[in-house]
Formats: structure tokens, sequence, C-alpha cells
């Protein structure tokens, strides 16, 4: 049964929401990049699956339009990470986190792509990130 | 100071990328529902949760998109988006483009520091007999200019326009006017507009902005053209802008026209924000040069004043803004240093102190109780002449007149005003027409009868959605946090102890590999351990060596916490573990110097000074913060309610029924339907009146929409 009609008293049946998205995007200082990065949370039938959108766009000057971004993920989230992400998009990412993830995370992600680092290795401590400590 | 911003991108992406990993060994889907606080339709059917509207191959009977500030965009797309989502089977995917469509129609800002979005979809009027359902977009967010620091002009402008606050207001068409009016006894019914023009040329850089405007009437005209630009800048100066303006302006007064016209170059700078992020301060500079006359006869003149002169001046300016939550302040000085004719001396000084409140508490749902105070005072010393209109003639303010200096960004008011009597008509003193000092308070309190909110109060009350807004503000400051430690001189210290620990890692791993050689088959797995620890940590302390940004701090804090740190562990895999059962001196000593490198780093790595760095990360964040709080909770697309208003008003030299003090009450009621039409409309009587002056006033204003827009 996918819909049910209004009550007899004409009342009014509340709209059903399907998706939800929340997102920031930060520009820096200098003006040449711009980061964004959404919380997407979103039904698919009777699922709900956690997104993360994440695009990055640069320019030569200042002045100059974006273009088209350099970067352009949407990530699912996976169930047992879905508490985690929710406490994340919830309660934001903590300095810990942030230093974790700019730091030894990166490194590793360029490390596992260009060969250097096994997967393994790579995927333990990028998967830290959201296991560092609030400080 | 330039700062390097990569880390945060490469923070973002890491995440991301860790989070898309472990997909791939999980299934990727719960049954968690999503918050179903949002207002309802009357008359539309319920649709079940649960449903697989896609598989169940629904078609979209209607979409649509609720939006304050729908009206800035909608035109546009208004067909693609019924073309595309009309009458379409519902997908994802294609719910995904009608959201990317909006998205890039908003168009915000693409300078905006920072940007915070919600949208939100939704399904209604479900009917399962011809599998129809509508879509609806709810869609807010806001990108506040980074200048939102606490000027009084910034909180005007997010009442009569939230969204150039929201920073909406750089889509669309680069050609803006808006029509203006009003009424005063002196002037009579006066109508103009305002022009303003934004070509974005490229290399038209040092100004951005066209602006004209005027108003006229049968007793008076205003007209001002200007060029204008700004530029944002990194500490301590945020932002500087300057503005070359020329203005002809003519109002009655004293009895007689008050006529100026004149050319002047100005600039303006704002600092970043202090105490807490709560205040600003600013100051700025103009050269001015032109003509003043009056028809005013000689004999009603005082001593040293000239009816008709060419004029140049020097003016300086300074000033503080704060904001908190429910209030903003300003408090300028101004000083203009006048010549009459080509003379290099100085004729005249004028001094000019203009302190202005904002004060709301909200009484009910986005009902805030208003209180608006302004306190002018100034003075003139004419140490040779000084033309006419240079002398402070009170009144109704309003025709924009009454500003120290041309522009909207700062606002110093220079003129005595009293709702009670028409503009320019408090002028007598004991001298003759037109005063050498005054001071004036003005007090408007209003209250909203009927409001629209911003953002529905479905929406803004529900937890999740403050939860997940404020985590994004939470995020925006752990990533400024660990740019004020990767600052801070300890962690330099700390850093440069890197290439040593390398040393001493490499001499570990020559010990280590040295007693494998010596111990063949033997603690194979406890060797492989130590040894992969040891590259772990030479890795990270690479990396942060060679990076030249922030990613340096993430890098080293990876290396010492005490239980899980990468040189924890090689204590752990290579002393406690290998050593323990292996006893080679030569580890044990290596080992030893890695632990006393340890403690070195780590001491200068805890001396960092966290507090402060977290403090000055919210005083960053705090704009953000307030803004939105205003937006989200006090603001408001329609209103109207009453306002009283009481104004005094003392101008000088004082004798008899001469000069001396005026006593202004009065109300009215106040129409705001932001980006639309807001006006004022009320009467003050004169409560002190003096012979010649009339009973009261009626004080009426109106602004209208952008017709571009």
């Amino acid at each position: 049964m996918a819909d049910s009609p209004t009550n007899a008293a004409g009342a009014a049946a509340a709209p059903l929401p399907v998706a939800l998205k929340v997102d920031f995007t930060l520009t820096t200082p200098d003006g040449l990049r711009k980061i964004f990065f959404g919380l997407e949370k979103d039904t698919d039938g009777v699922r709900v699956n956690w997104i993360i959108n994440f695009v990055l766009s640069e320019r030569s000057g200042p002045t100059k339009p974006f273009g088209d971004p350099i970067v352009s993920l949407n990530v699912f989230v996976a169930t047992a990470l879905h508490a985690q992400a929710a406490l994340a998009a919830q309660n934001g990412l903590t300095p810990a986190q942030t230093a974790h993830a700019c730091g030894p995370a990166a490194n590793a992600a360029m490390a596992v792509h260009n060969g250097t680092m096994p997967p393994a290795v790579g995927n333990k401590i990028i998967q830290g990130t959201l296991s560092e400590q609030a400080t | 100071m330039r700062r390097s911003q990569r880390p945060q991108f490469r923070a973002i992406l890491i995440l991301s990328v860790g989070l898309a990993r472990a997909v791939n060994a999980q299934n990727n889907s719960s049954t968690a529902d999503l918050p179903a606080k949002v207002s309802s339709q009357p008359g539309m059917k319920a649709c079940a949760a649960g449903t697989d509207f896609e598989a169940e191959k629904y078609r979209i009977r209607q979409a649509s998109v609720e939006d304050p500030f729908k009206f800035l965009y909608w035109s546009r797309i208004r067909t693609q988006f019924n073309a595309m989502l009309g009458n379409q089977l519902y997908t994802s995917k294609l719910r995904s483009d009608g959201f990317s469509l909006v998205e890039k129609a908003r168009s915000a800002n693409s300078d905006a520091r920072f940007v915070v979005r919600f949208e939100g979809a939704y399904v209604q009027n479900c009917d399962a007999a011809t599998k129809t359902l509508d879509l609806l977009y709810r869609i807010y967010s806001t990108d506040p200019p980074l200048t939102l620091g606490g000027a009084t002009e910034s909180q005007a402008v997010a009442e009569t326009s939230p969204q150039t606050t929201a920073g909406l207001t750089q889509g669309g068409s680069p050609f803006h006017f808006t029509p203006t009016g009003g009424y005063d006894r002196s002037d009579g019914v006066f109508g103009g507009g305002r022009m303003q023009v934004t070509p974005k040329l490229a290399g038209f850089r040092l100004f951005d902005t066209f602006t004209a405007q005027g108003q006229g009437s049968h007793s008076m005209h205003s007209f001002s053209a200007a060029l204008s630009g700004s530029a944002n800048l990194l500490r301590p100066i945020r932002k500087l802008d300057w503005r070359i303006d020329y203005q002809n302006d003519l109002a009655p007064g004293g009895g007689t026209s008050l006529a100026k016209a004149g050319l002047s170059g100005q600039m303006n700078g704002e600092t970043q924000l202090f105490w807490k992020g709560s205040t600003l301060a600013r100051f700025g500079g103009l050269l001015q040069g032109g003509n003043m006359h009056s028809d005013a006869p000689s004999g009603l003149l005082a001593l040293q004043t000239v009816s008709n002169a060419g004029y140049g001046s020097v003016k300086g300016y300074l000033g503080l803004s704060s904001r908190t939550s429910h209030n903003v302040v300003s408090a300028s000085y101004g000083l203009e240093l006048g010549s009459v004719g080509p003379a290099a001396r100085v004729d005249w000084r004028k001094h000019i102190g203009d302190v202005t409140d904002e004060f709301w508490i909200p009484v009910g749902d986005h009902k805030p109780f208003e209180v608006e105070s302004r306190f002018t005072a100034g003075g003139i010393q004419v140490p040779h002449s000084v033309p006419l209109p240079v002398l402070f003639f009170g009144g109704d303010g309003g025709d924009g007149s009454e500003f120290f200096v041309p522009g909207d960004a700062w606002q110093i008011r220079d003129e005595p005003v009293i709702r009670a009597i028409p503009a320019n008509r408090l002028f007598l003193t004991s001298q003759g027409i037109g005063a050498d000092r005054f001071a004036s308070l003005n007090l408007t309190l209003s209250y909203p009868v009927k409001v629209q909110p911003i953002m529905p109060k479905e929406l803004s009350t529900d937890p999740e959605f403050q939860r997940l807004l404020h985590g994004q503000i939470v995020s925006a400051a752990s990533v400024e946090q660990n740019y004020y430690s990767w600052k801070d001189p300890n962690f330099a210290a700390a850093l440069k102890r890197l290439p040593h620990l390398k040393q001493l890692l490499a001499s570990l791993l020559t010990a280590v590999t040295t007693a494998q050689t010596a111990h063949p088959n033997t603690l194979q797995d406890e060797f492989t351990d130590c040894t992969t620890n040891i590259s772990v940590a030479d890795f990270d302390a690479t990396n942060a060596l060679a990076a030249k940004d922030v990613s340096q701090y993430g890098n080293l804090a990876a290396l010492l916490p005490v239980d899980s740190g990468d040189l924890a562990q090689v204590h752990t895999a290579c002393a406690l573990t290998l050593n323990r059962q292996l006893n080679d001196p030569g580890i044990e000593a290596a080992t030893a110097a890695v632990d006393a490198a340890r403690t070195a780093i780590l001491n200068d790595f805890n001396a960092i000074d966290q507090k402060l760095a977290a403090r000055l990360a919210a005083s960053d964040i705090a704009f953000v913060s307030r803004t939105l709080n205003t937006l989200f909770r006090d603001l408001n697309i329609f209103s109207i309610g009453p306002v009283a208003v009481f104004d005094t008003a003392w101008i000088g030299p004082a004798k008899g029924d001469v000069g001396g003090n005026r006593i202004g009450p009065g109300g009215g009621v106040r129409l705001e339907l932001a980006s639309y039409v807001n006006f004022t409309l009320g009467y003050a009587w004169n409560v002190d009146r003096k012979p010649g002056e009339g009973g009261g006033a009626l004080f009426f204003s109106i602004g209208l929409r952008d017709l571009f827009r």
C-alpha cells in the first residue's frame, strides 16, 4: 500500500521525506580553492543510504571563475560505519579526526594509489580517521 | 600571512576514500528512516513510508520548489524544471537532477568564504491507483558575506534584503534597479530609484560596481553616481573598499535652498574580528571638492558663514562595531577639515560622533521586539569661514543626504534627526540660520504582529536538522584549530627534531636487521612486526618533513599518542615483544634512543597552546554561527506591526525660543516584505513646538524590489 487517502475530516497528510542533504563549502582565504563537503541521507525504497559528497574546484586567479571540479566524489558509507558517519554528520569532525585525515590518511591513500603501500595497511590507516579520539 | 588550505580538502578527500573502501566490504544499507517533521499540506494524500516509488514506477504528476529566495531564479528555470520533472517516471537520478538544476540556478556567490545548505526532497499526494505522486524540494542555504562581522548596516541589510545576507544576490542579471520614494512636508512627495551595474568585465578590476541613484520632487533633488571596488584581504585587515563618487543635491532648508555638488574619492578598511569574534574596527578617509550654494540673505547668516563657495575638504573617520546574539552596536567618529576656495588652510573643522544600537529579543516565534537607538552629536569650529550647507540643519532624515560620507557600507549620521519636524526645518539659532553644534537621540520600538519566517518553524526547530547544521560548523572549526596549532612555535620545535628521529629509526632498523641475520629462522613474526612498525613511523616522519602545509601537523601527531602512536608501536613491537625474548644489546640501545627522541618531541608537542588555537578557531567561525542564528531564528520574509518612536534633538547656540531642545514622540506601522517592498508610515508630534514650527509631521518611506532580478 503506497498511499492512503486523506482522513474524513480532510486533515493534511505530511509530505514524506525521501532525501536530506546537509553540506558546507569552504573557499580558501586566497580564493583559489573551493571545497564542498556534503552528507546525504537518501532513501532507496525501504532502505536508507548515507552518502558523502566531495567536490574540489580550483582556479588560477581570485577574479577568475571556478571551472569544472577537479575532484568530484559520491561515496556510499558502509552500514557498519553508519553510526560513526551519523556521529560525524551530527557532531562534526574533531580536530584529531581532521588532523588524521589531513596527514596519515591522505598520505596512505596516495601511497596505495601509487602502489607503494599494501591496500590492507592503507585501509587500516584511512579508516582510523573515524575512530580518532575527540580532543 | 598566506596560509595553505590544501589539508582541508585532503582531509575531506581521505575521509571520503576511507569510507568508500569500507563500502566495498560491507552491505551499504539500513532501515533507518528520515525525519518526517515537515509541514502538512491540506488536501494532500499521504505517501506511505517504506514504498519503493522507483520500483513501483510512480510518475511525477507535479514538481515544485519551496525556497524563501525562489524569486531570485525561478523565472529562469521554471520551463526547464517543469519539462525535466513533469509527468516523468520517478527515479532517484531524476530527483537528483532536479536538485542540481535548482542548485545551479541559485548561483551562490562563488567567493563566499563559508556556505552551509540544507536540502530536502519530499513526495506527497501519492495515488496508488494512478501510480502518481507530487515531488517537493525544500531548499535553504546561506553563504554569509565575509564582511558580515557586526556593523549595524549589516543588520539593516539582513532585515530588508535577507537574500543579500544569505549570499544569493550575485546570481541573475548584472543590472539592478530599485525604485524608491517617500514623503516629507519639506520635500513633498518624492520618488526616484537606484541602479546598480556589476559588469564583471575582465581587465576591469579596480572598480567592479557602478551605482547611480537619485530622488526628486518639486522642491528637492539628489543624485549620485559612483564607481566602487573592493578587495578581501588576509589578516589583520580583512577588507578594503574604495569609491569615486559624484554628488549633486538640492534641498530646502533654513527658509532657502541648500545646494551641494562635488566629486569625492574615498577608501575604507575593516579589520578582522577580535574580542571573541564579536568586534571589528573600521577606518577610512575621503578627499572631496566642489561647490556649495544657497539663496540665504546675508543678514540671516552667522558671522564667518558664506552662502556660496567653492570648497575642498579632507575627512577621516574610524569606529568600532560589535555584534552579539541579539545586539548590534556601532560607534563612529569623524573629522572634516575644510577650506573655502583654493586656499591651503583649514577654514573649518567639523567633528561628528555617532553611536547606533539595535537590540532585539524574541517574543514569540520569529517575533522580535526591537529597540533601535541612535545618539549623534556634532560641532563645527570656524577659524576663518564656512559655507552655509556645511552647518547643521535638523529634522526628519531619510532622504540619504544626512550622512558624513557617501555609500551604504558605513553610514555616519551628521545632522540632528527628529521625525516630528520636516527635513531641514530645525535650523534657527541665536547666531542665524544653521547650527554649529547639535545632539540628537532617536528611539524606535517595533514589534511584528504578523510574520512569515525565512526558515519554517518545522525545520528550524527540528533537532536533527539543528545537529546536522551544527556539525558542519564544528568540522570547519576543527580545521581552523589545527591550522593555529600548526602555527604554534612549539610545533615548529617538535618538527625540527624529526630529522634526528629518522636517523634513530634507521639505526634501529639496522640493529634489527643485523640481529635477524644473526638469528635466522627465529622469532620471524616478531621481527616482521618490529620492522613494519619502524617503516610506518618512518613513513609518517618522512611525510611530515616533506609537507609544507598544515598536513605536517597530522603526520607528526600520528607519531605520538601514548597507546596507539607510531613510536609507541615501535617500542611495543621491538623493545617489549621482540627484544624481551632476543635480549640483543644493539636493539636495546637503539630502542632506548628512539624512546628518548619521542619523549623530547612529545614535550614540545604537548606545549602547543591548544586552548589558544581553539579560541582563535572559534573566533573565525563565530560570525558564521551568529549570522545563521539570525537568519534562522529571527528574520522574516514578511512582517507587519506597529512602531513607536521618540526623538529629541538640540541645536545651538540657543537663546530663548531659537535653538535649544525639541521632543517628538510618535507612532506608526511598519511593513516589510523582504525583497519586494518595505515601508514605514507614521506621525510624530512636536511636543515643545516653537513659533513658526508645526505641531508635528507625517513620516513615510518606501523601498521597492529590484525590478531586474
